[in-house]
Parts: structure tokens; C-alpha cells; sequence
């Protein structure tokens, strides 16, 4: 336990140092959260401070922290592997999930900083007002949230790896999660037969948890529920990562294929 | 002129020869159509009961920006990475001309995203074309993407010299894209961003098409398009002195393959 609790900060702490090394990853969690705000507060700029806050904000914040942690957590075993990396640390004395866990988790830490930035950008640049209903409730969501990230990034990563397109099919995810999720306009506006898929992502729960916290809680029934399908897909994630990089385990260990570009 | 299609249709293929025909769909077809979907829905829920045909419009072209950016910007510095600068820089061959070519089969590809990102408007949001005048609105979108590939290849040349090659590209793309007036209106920007907006040349084209879809006055769209179109060639021009000034100094510092 002990031993992996160390390899966990060790790796969290090397994968923040990479990660930052890298423009790509200096976009994502610098550049992208700050154009974004800007753009998207032109487009809601004739809206109250409580919608800027809702959308533009919070809007940004999630697409970055989805940005940061999954779209380069996704990237992680791909890029190992094309630096001739990989075989050392799949075969190292502490499990390879173990090791990446501690990568996402610094990705994680880099990524709540993308998310103060669009905070700060909304509040000191444009001088929206940020007022919290609840903010204790408003903390737990986020802290709920970022743990689910965390474990949708793992699982991602592992998926991901399976293929040799990851790439391409990083690059293709976006959309389609902030669509769903509602990051930027409420869920309702998605067709009926579309909304159910929402409910599989946990962004779509951080931010209506978080708006529900910023705006106040009318009926806490839905608060309630929003916090229990937000733990019930963290479950899924947390098994579709254990389940993957178990298939990678199997996969490498068979076929031989792991440093395969 | 056959020459100059071969030569643009090399290096097209070189671009997404990668690509394998599934990832060419997703990438090319899907991609785009998912990020009009996005767009359009943002701009649906803000203007909610106002008529968003201009911010389709403008959304549509803008996808544009992806091929101006990743295609354009990209080739210079791949052809560096894959070792086959200095081949070009080495050959006999007219540098404008095959710069040209090798950029304008993008005009082609980034008016198919075009066109299915108003396919994707016109199935999804009831985007309506009756009675527009269809040659002048296909015109609009060649303006916007020779002004797009222009400003691409401005950008393909500073990336030559540019190590954080994927941040330098990717807040291009997002700068293009805010300063584009795609789904707000321009005049909301302040000024200084405003002058800055009025130098990005598929601007003028999305209002033109704006003003076709809107069956208005035809000849200030025709005139918008023309300006675009010398400030798109002028971008060329300026990508390419670019160009020319970084393989001068490449040549002379002995540093064409050093980035």
C-alpha cells in the first residue's frame, strides 16, 4: 500500500513536469481556457451574471478540465509508447495501472488550474459578479467531479490504447462530449431520443450540479439524484478502467504488441 | 496546368495519406459536422427566438479554419519533419508556383467541409436555400476559402520558425475563429480586436453569403467577396515573402532542418 501510495506522488509529480514541457498541454490549460472564455462571453455577453457564470464559466471550466485530464490522459500510454518508454514501466515491480493513475492524477492538479484561470478570466475581465447559493454543496460537486474525471480519463486511457488510432480518435471525442454534457446550453435543448446519452457522461451531472449550487437548490430531490448518477457512472468508469487495463495486460502479455506503433 | 493539379494532388494525399479511409470519414466528415452541431446549438439557446440563419452561415464557413490552420499551416513543417524541405528548396522548380499548387487543392477539400456543415444546417436546423441565388453563394464560399488558405499559408510559414508549433497553431485557430464574427456580431468586440477582425479575410465572405442567403442587395456581397478576395491573395503573397525570407536566412545560418 505504501509502496504504491509513493509510486502514485512519484508519477503524479514526474507527469506534471512532462505534461507542462509539452505546448500542447500549455494550450489546453492555459491558452484554450482563456480564448474560450473570451469567445464564449461574446456570445453571451448580453446575459445576466448568473448565465455567464453558468455557461460561459462554468462551460469553460469543464470543457478544459474534460480537455486537460481526458484528452491528455487519453494520450498518455501513446505517447509512453513513442518515446520507448512503455515496456519500462509495464513491466516495473508496481502495477502499470497503479502508475498511470498517478499520471492522471497530475494531469488532474493541471487541470484545476485550466479551471480557476476560465474563473478568473470571467470574474477580473469581464467583471461577472460570482455569487455561490450554497457553496459548501457547490464544493462537493466539484470534488465528486473531479474524482469522476479522474477515473473517465483511466478508462479512456485504457480504451484508447487498445487502438492505434488514438490519435485521430482523441481529437474526434470533444464534440460530442460537450454537446452532450450541456457545457455551454442546458441539456433540454437536446432532442429526446439524444438526452438519455447525456446521463452516461459525468459532466453532464457536475454541471447541473453546479448550477444548481451557483443558481440554488430549489428541489433537492434532483440535487440528490444529479449526486447519486453522478457516483453510479464513476462506478461504471471505475470498472470499464480496471476491466480495460486488464484486456491491455492480457493483450500485451499474448499478442506482444505493446511497444507496437 | 496539369503539372500544378498533380503537384496539389500529391501533396494532398500526402497530407491525409495517413489517414485511413475510417479515420478520413471521422476526421473529415463527422468531426466537422459534430462541431456545427455544437456551434449551432450554443448560438440556438442565446439568440433562442431569433432567426440564426447568419450564425449558421458564419459557423459553416468557419469550419474552414481547420484545413486554413492544420492543412496549410502544417505542410511547410511537415515536409520538414519528413526531410523533404530541402528537396524542395533544392529544385529547380518555381517556389510560388508549387507553393501554390501544393496549397489549393485545400480550397477544394475546406469547401466540402463547407458544404456538409451546411448539409448539417440544412438537415438539423432547417437552414432554408429557396430562391437564393446558389452560383453567387458557391462563389462566397471560394472567396472565404482562398482567403482561408491564404492566411493558412502566412501561417504554415511563421510556423517554420516556431518550436511550440502546436500551441502557435492551435490559438491561430481559435483567434481566427473569435475574431471571425461566426456566431456573434462584430461590433460587440471592442475596437482594437474589431480592426483586427476586419484583417481576417473570410470575415467579408460570411457576410456576403449572409447577405445572398438573405436575398439582399447582390452587389455589395459581390463587392465584399472581391475585397476578401485581394486581402486573401495578399496573405499569399505574404506567406510566401515569408517563406522566401526563412529559406534565405535557413540557407545562409545553415539551419533548414534544424527546429
Amino acid at each position: 500500500m505504501r509502496s504504491n501510495v509513493k509510486a502514485i506522488i512519484s508519477s503524479c509529480k514526474l507527469q506534471m513536469k512532462q505534461s507542462f514541457s509539452r505546448s500542447m498541454f500549455k494550450f489546453v490549460v492555459i491558452l484554450s481556457p482563456i480564448i474560450s472564455a473570451i469567445t464564449f462571453y461574446f456570445i453571451y455577453s448580453d446575459k445576466t451574471d448568473e448565465t455567464l457564470i453558468s455557461y460561459v464559466f462554468l462551460g469553460t471550466a469543464i470543457t478544459s478540465m474534460w480537455s486537460s485530464i481526458s484528452f491528455s490522459s487519453a494520450g498518455d500510454i501513446d505517447r509512453e509508447r513513442f518515446m520507448g518508454a512503455l515496456e519500462v514501466i509495464f513491466s516495473a515491480p508496481i502495477q502499470f495501472k497503479i502508475i498511470m493513475l498517478g499520471k492522471v492524477m497530475g494531469n488532474t492538479i493541471l487541470g484545476i488550474a485550466s479551471m480557476l484561470i476560465s474563473l478568473l478570466v470571467v470574474v477580473v475581465l469581464f467583471g461577472a459578479k460570482f455569487t455561490l447559493a450554497h457553496p459548501v454543496l457547490f464544493s462537493i460537486s466539484m470534488l465528486l467531479g473531479i474524482i469522476s474525471f479522474v477515473f473517465i480519463a483511466l478508462m479512456l486511457s485504457g480504451l484508447l490504447a487498445i487502438s492505434r488510432n488514438t490519435r485521430i480518435l482523441m481529437n474526434c471525442i470533444d464534440y460530442p462530449v460537450f454537446i452532450l454534457c450541456g457545457a455551454y446550453f442546458p441539456i433540454d435543448v437536446l432532442p429526446d431520443y439524444i438526452r438519455p446519452l447525456a446521463y452516461v457522461l459525468s459532466p453532464t451531472y457536475i454541471l447541473k450540479l453546479a448550477r444548481m449550487s451557483i443558481s440554488g437548490i430549489t428541489d433537492y430531490s434532483t440535487f440528490y439524484s444529479c449526486i447519486l448518477g453522478l457516483l453510479a457512472v464513476t462506478l461504471v468508469y471505475l470498472t470499464g478502467y480496471l476491466w480495460f487495463y486488464r484486456v491491455i495486460d492480457v493483450k500485451a502479455r499474448k499478442e506482444a504488441t505493446l511497444e507496437v506503433i | 496546368m496539369r503539372r500544378f493539379f498533380r503537384m496539389s494532388q500529391i501533396s494532398f494525399k500526402a497530407l491525409v495519406g495517413v489517414m485511413d479511409p475510417k479515420m478520413y470519414v471521422l476526421y473529415k466528415i463527422i468531426n466537422p459536422a459534430l462541431q456545427m452541431v455544437f456551434y449551432t446549438l450554443v448560438v440556438r439557446f442565446v439568440y433562442k427566438s431569433q432567426d440564426i440563419t447568419p450564425w449558421i452561415l458564419g459557423n459553416a464557413f468557419m469550419l474552414c479554419a481547420n484545413n486554413a490552420v492544420f492543412a496549410v499551416g502544417r505542410m511547410l513543417r511537415s515536409d520538414r519533419d519528413q526531410g523533404t524541405l530541402q528537396l524542395i528548396v533544392a529544385s529547380p522548380i518555381n517556389k510560388l508556383y508549387a507553393y501554390l499548387a501544393r496549397a489549393s487543392f485545400n480550397i477544394f477539400d475546406a469547401s466540402f467541409t463547407v458544404i456538409i456543415g451546411l448539409i448539417v444546417g440544412i438537415v438539423f436546423f432547417d437552414l432554408d436555400f429557396t430562391g437564393t441565388n446558389l452560383p453567387l453563394f458557391a462563389l462566397s464560399i471560394i472567396t472565404a476559402m482562398v482567403g482561408g488558405i491564404g492566411i493558412g499559408m502566412v501561417i504554415g510559414s511563421i510556423a517554420l520558425v516556431i518550436s511550440e508549433i502546436h500551441l502557435f497553431l492551435n490559438v491561430a485557430n481559435m483567434v481566427i475563429y473569435l475574431l471571425s464574427g461566426a456566431s456573434f456580431s462584430r461590433e460587440k468586440l471592442p475596437a482594437y480586436l474589431h480592426l483586427l477582425s476586419e484583417l481576417i479575410p473570410i470575415t467579408r465572405s460570411i457576410e456576403a453569403s449572409r447577405i445572398i442567403a438573405a436575398k439582399g442587395d447582390l452587389s455589395s456581397a459581390l463587392q465584399l467577396m472581391g475585397t476578401d478576395f485581394a486581402i486573401g491573395m495578399v496573405y499569399m503573397l505574404i506567406g510566401f515573402a515569408l517563406y522566401g525570407y526563412f529559406e534565405y536566412k535557413a540557407r545562409v545560418d545553415a539551419t533548414l532542418e534544424a527546429y
